[in-house]
Order: structure tokens, then sequence, then C-alpha cells
């Protein structure tokens, strides 16, 4: 049975696209106790977008289908297909894929959605995949190894291969078991130029900076290192929590994308997505 | 490279798109009034200025060129009665927005048109203000003159070719005002005289009914546009994208036209046909090498070119796409113990997204002092020492460590110098 009261939510503070919208209709990553980090739903080397396919301002739901028979993938649940949302993060508002990284890690992710769509194809079962127009580096192997992967990828980090006995960076990162891209490099390649504050922490080491995405600062250490050349991709694949719908200064929500989750709840049994109506 | 005459008076009359954006003046706020919008939808607008270039198709009209005309003060040269629509095409129509608003606009019968060169001066345009050609558009008109004549409706005078005739713009409004910035402005002789379309007397929603029919008409130009591009590069006639801007096309518009007009014949062939629609032919192009040979290789067996074809071989091209990610899914959803594992300490963060939570109980007690704050953060110094997991906020710790050592230095110093100047 699905509780429709006590469901993880996502933070209501500013956010680096600013506010949620009155009447506007959002997929939620809520936070919860008894969750998994942020990291395990991390995709890590970044996934490329499929060519053909514009997600620019376009939420879309995918059909999930398995890579070998080409079969839709069955919710267990509801033996129906289970669609997933594929959603761009505009580099307007999250100029790198780390502010939003970090951000949900602090307030869960929250994504407004086109109220055409047809939420009833969402359930439990359904995720969020995320891409960010620089989330893959295309020229990595120039560029020295992250000090750790947070998904702990093979070849990912120097952290790897000092257990293997290679020390030095620069071997590391010439040596033919590297991998990648991996993503926490992107925490490396922030500029220090950007951040808001910039503890300089003696020769030979990196500064710590802090930087700003909208209510949230978070802390990273430049390496110096410039790659401009990057690729879209997906860099998180969340599970789906739930719905906000933002009311209006009169309390009305938008009715169309109401009447459609509450058809999703009726729908979708066990499996189904709950929604909340909320003033911000 | 080819010249600009034979570009636009040969070659079976590749076209000049004269529109800025695509979205011809007239047609825009109606479109907005009729039409739903549809964000992102390019080959609407591709199609709203493609209205024009059939229209070209059907009546190709020469520049226009008032110096053959030397002599005649007022060159109203009414040689013809063409209109756009005859009264019977009308209830023919078959388009029921088309219809409503022609009864709600009273019109039973189209009024009568004429091609005439009419006087620059003599035509008004409603809501000049908010007509404001672009540009790339004055530029095209400036080069070209004006290849399709504005259509305007008799206002006043003693007939509606009579010398002191005033005439209202209903249609190609830009135009008109392009072709008044050239004469006034720029002194271009040209422009002192304009070839319209002048219907003899003015209706009320005349010109918003024009370009509905318009709308109806415009749907399947975009066909003639692939015939003649295909035209040019089965003649081997070559044109660069930049060429093709240079010579006044816009430069979106006519890429995904050249696009379409490269696609194998397989599929060339149907959409020169006019089986395919606009958005079909768009997803054709959205599809990588492979699918497309797929696709050709499907026709070429017989299949029909159909959207439901093109959208499942797009499918199936997106699902290939997708294949990492959903094996990357499979892989982070099968094992959420094992990652956590492998950090070596075993804790489970407590958050779905690692929540700042822990920090609430520095202020749940009230405001701690900065000493109390220095204090616990040396003891969560210790606590970091001692558990891994906390790793990450070691240099951060210390930072903060450091710069509050450094603040209540200050503020020990500030104080005690306070306390000395009070003394003193």
């Amino acid at each position: 049975m699905v509780d429709l009261v006590n469901f993880p939510k996502a933070v209501p503070e500013p956010r680096g696209c600013g506010d949620r919208e009155p009447g506007g209709v959002y997929a939620e990553c809520g936070l919860s106790e008894h969750g998994a980090p942020l990291d395990f739903f991390a995709f890590c080397p970044p996934l490329p977008i499929p060519e053909g396919i514009d997600l620019v301002n376009k939420p879309r739901l995918w059909l999930r289908t398995d890579p070998g028979s080409n079969q839709p993938v069955l919710d267990p649940l509801t033996n129906e297909p289970i669609y997933d949302l594929l959603i761009h993060i505009g580099a307007e508002h999250y100029p790198e894929p780390p502010d939003y990284y970090e951000e949900t890690k602090r307030l869960g992710a929250s994504r407004r959605l086109n109220p055409n769509l047809d939420f009833t194809l969402l359930t439990s079962s359904s995720r969020m995949l995320l891409a960010h127009p620089r989330a893959i580096v295309t020229q990595w192997r120039d560029l020295a190894l992250p000090e750790l992967c947070k998904k702990h990828q093979v070849g990912h980090d120097l952290d790897f291969f000092a257990q293997l006995g290679v020390a030095d960076a620069e071997a590391a990162r010439k040596d033919e078991r590297r991998q990648g891209p991996c993503l926490f490099k992107l925490w490396d390649l922030l500029p220090q130029d950007e951040a808001i504050q910039v503890f300089n922490q003696g020769e030979g080491q990196r500064p710590l900076c802090l930087r700003r995405t909208g209510s949230t600062v978070y802390q990273y250490r430049p390496s110096g290192e410039k790659a401009e050349l990057r690729q879209e991709g997906f860099i998180l694949g969340l599970p789906i929590t739930g719905f906000a719908l933002i009311k209006h200064a009169d309390g009305a929500v938008n009715e169309k994308a109401k009447q459609k989750l509450l058809t999703g709840l009726e729908k979708n049994g066990g499996s189904a997505l709950p929604f909340y109506e909320t003033e911000k | 490279m080819i010249a600009l005459s034979q570009l636009f008076h040969g070659q079976a009359g590749l076209k000049v798109v004269s529109h800025d954006t695509g979205a011809c003046d007239h047609q825009h706020c109606l479109k907005r009034w009729l039409v739903p919008q549809t964000r992102g939808d390019e080959g609407e607008s591709d199609s709203a200025c493609a209205w024009e270039a059939e229209s070209r198709e059907k009546q190709w009209l020469p520049t226009i060129d008032v110096r053959s005309r030397k002599g005649s003060e007022i060159p109203m040269a009414s040689k013809k009665s063409s209109p756009l629509v005859e009264s019977g095409e009308i209830a023919g129509i078959g388009d029921s927005k088309l219809a409503k608003l022609m009864q709600r606009c009273g019109i039973e019968v189209m009024p009568a048109c004429h091609t005439m060169l009419v006087p620059i001066e003599s035509i008004t345009v409603p809501d000049l203000a908010l007509v404001r050609p672009s540009a790339n558009f004055l530029k095209s008109i400036r080069t070209y003159g004006i290849r399709q004549p504005p259509s305007v409706a008799f206002l006043s005078g003693a007939t509606y070719d009579a010398p002191d005739a005033k005439y209202v713009a209903v249609m190609g409004s830009r135009r008109v005002v392009s072709a008044r910035h050239l004469f006034f402005k720029e002194q271009d002789p040209r422009f002192k005289v304009i070839k319209c379309e002048v219907y003899e007397h003015h209706v009320p929603g005349l010109n918003d009914v024009l370009a509905l029919m318009e709308n109806s008409l415009r749907s399947d130009a975009w066909v003639g546009d692939i015939v003649r591009l295909r035209r040019l590069v089965e003649q081997k006639i070559a044109l660069t994208l930049d060429e093709l801007v240079e010579y006044g096309f816009q430069r979106t518009s006519v890429r995904k036209k050249l696009d379409i007009a490269l696609l194998p014949g397989a599929l060339l062939d149907p959409i020169c046909a006019g089986e395919v629609s606009w958005n079909t032919a768009m997803q054709i192009l959205r599809l990588r090498e492979g699918p497309r040979n797929q696709l050709v290789t499907l026709v070429q067996s017989g299949k029909e070119l159909t959207s439901e074809l093109v959208k499942e071989v797009y499918r199936g091209q997106i699902d290939q796409g997708m294949n990492s990610v959903q094996v990357a899914m499979l892989h982070m959803w099968q094992q959420p113990a094992t990652n956590a594992q492998t950090t070596g300490n075993g804790h489970a963060e407590p958050t779905s997204s690692g929540s700042l939570n822990g920090g609430a109980s520095l202020v749940t007690g009230g405001t701690p002092s900065p000493a109390e704050v220095l204090a616990m953060l040396q003891r969560f110094e210790a606590l970091i020492q001692r558990d891994q997991t906390f790793f990450h906020l070691a240099t951060l710790n210390q930072v903060y460590v450091s710069e509050l050592q450094a603040v209540l230095r200050s503020a020990h110093i500030e104080a005690q110098a306070t306390q000395e100047v009070s003394h003193g």
C-alpha cells in the first residue's frame, strides 16, 4: 500500500534554478532516513545520451527495454512496462554537473515536468535519468586522475593505482589500465575563479574552494586543469519518490496534472507514486 | 558557386526565403490566436515561411523595375484580375476554422482582386509600430526586391484604381514597411511603386481570413523546396550552406531542407512525392547512419515510408543508445550494499541523498558561541581521525577550525583594544 502522507520529499529551499513555480508539477527524489547515499545513484563514468534525442526543455518518457532482448522491461508488481523520465539539467542554472549533484545531495531532486506528460506511466520502478551538457570530458586521458572515485570504479582514481603500487600520479595517468572518464574528476575541473571563497593550503597543495549554487555551498579543490571539450551525458539515475504540486496564491494547483496523478494512483496500485500539494 | 541571376531567375526558380524568422508577420499573431503554441516545433516556423515560396512557385513574379515605367508619375497599371481565391472556392476550402472565421467576419464572397503597381506612399500599414522588419529581411528586400506582391485593400478614393486611391495593407506588412523604408529613408527609386494584389474593397478581418487560407495552403510547400534543392544537388551546382545564407536564406530552415535533399533516393522519392510529413522528415534526419540505412533497406524491400515505420526505427536507435544506461542502472540497483562495503567502513548514510541534518544539533539548543563551535569542531576533528566516513570533511574542518581561531584571536585583540581605550 502506498503511503500517501509519509513519503520522502525534496527540501523546498532555494535551488540553482530558483524557487519552484506556482502551478508547476515536479517529480521528486526525496530525502529519507532509510535511503542510500547519492553516490550510489551516480553514473560513473557519465553515459552519453543517445544520438538524435533532444532533451533540452523537454523531459521525455522512455520505455525501458532489456538490452539483450530489446523487449520492454516489466514492473514485477503491475506486470506493466516501466517508463523512465529522461531530463536535461540546464547549464544556465547549473553551469557544472557538480552544482546539481551537490544540491541534490543536500535538498533531494525536484524537476519540473510538462503537465502534458502521461504521469500515469510512472511508477515506483521508474527512474529519473538526469543529463548535464558538460558531463563527459572527452579528453580525459590528458588529465590527471582524481584522488578518489566515489563509485570506486576500476582504474578511475589514484587510490586504485596506489593499491597496485603505482604511486606516481603521472605514471598512473599514462597507465594502460586507466579507465574513464570519472564523474568525480569534474570537481577537480571547477574553476578556482568562480569560488565564493578560497582557502590557500600552502605551497604545492590545491586550494580549498567554496562554491555556491542556490542555497547550497560546497567544497572543492581545483586542479587548475582546463577541459572545455565536453559532451552531454547522464550523471544520475534517481528513484522517483513522488510528485509535488505547487499551489497558486489562492491555494489551487494544476488540476489537469492532479487528475493525472490521481489516475496514476488508481491505476498503478502498490507501485503508484504519491503526490502532495505544497506552497513552495 | 553560381551567379545570383542564375540562382534566382534560372534553375527552375530556387527561391529567396525573405522572412527573418520564418514566421510571417500577419500569420504569426493569427496562429497564436487560433493554434496552441508548440514549443520547440521548428518545423512550424519553416512551413510558416514556406507559404510564400509556394505562391512564388505558382506565379513567378519578376523583381519590380520602375525604370521601365519612366515618365509615369503614378504607374497604376491594372492589367489583370487575379483573385487569390475565387468566390466559389471559399465554401469548398473545408477548413472548419476558416469557415468559422469567415462566418464571424461576415465574408460571403471574397472581393475581386487585381495585380497592380501601387505608389508606396498610398499604402497605410495597420499597427505600424508592431511591424518591425529585421535587418535580414530588409537586406533581402534591398537585394532582391519584393518577390511576392503584398496584398492591399482599397480604402478610400474615387475607385480602387483611381490616382487618389488609398490602400491598407492586409498581407505582407513587413514587405510594405521595408519598401517604405528603402524609398523614403534610403531614397531607393525601385520602391516608389510596388506590385500589389489589390482587393476592390476592404472587409474587416480580411487579413485574418487570408492568413488562414495561406496556412491551409502552405502545409506542403516545403516539399517544393526539397524538390528544387534536390534538382540543384543532382545538377551538381555546388552551394554551401554559407553561400545560401549569404543569398538571403535563413540558416536554420535551409540547413534542414538541404539535409533532407541529401537523403538517399529511396527516402527522398516519397518525400518529394508529398507522401511524408515535415515532422517525419525531421525524424529521419535524426537517424544515425546505421538506422538510416536500415530504413532505406526497409523501404527498398517494399515497406511504405510511414511515420510509424520511421518512429519504429528511431525508437530502435534510442533504445540502442540507452543500452549502456540500462546496464548501468541494473548494476547500480542490484548491489545496494556492496558499494557501501567497498568503502571499508560499513557505514550507511542516514538519507537517500546524504543530508547534512546532523548539523542541526549545532543550533537546536540556541545559538552557540564561537568558542563552543570551535570546541565542537575540535572534538569532531578527533572523530574524523577515527572514522574514515568523514574523511572528505577533514580539510574543510581544519579550515573551519583555523578560520574560527583567527576570528576569535581577532575578537580577543579587538576586545582588549576596546578595553584599553575605555580604560585609557
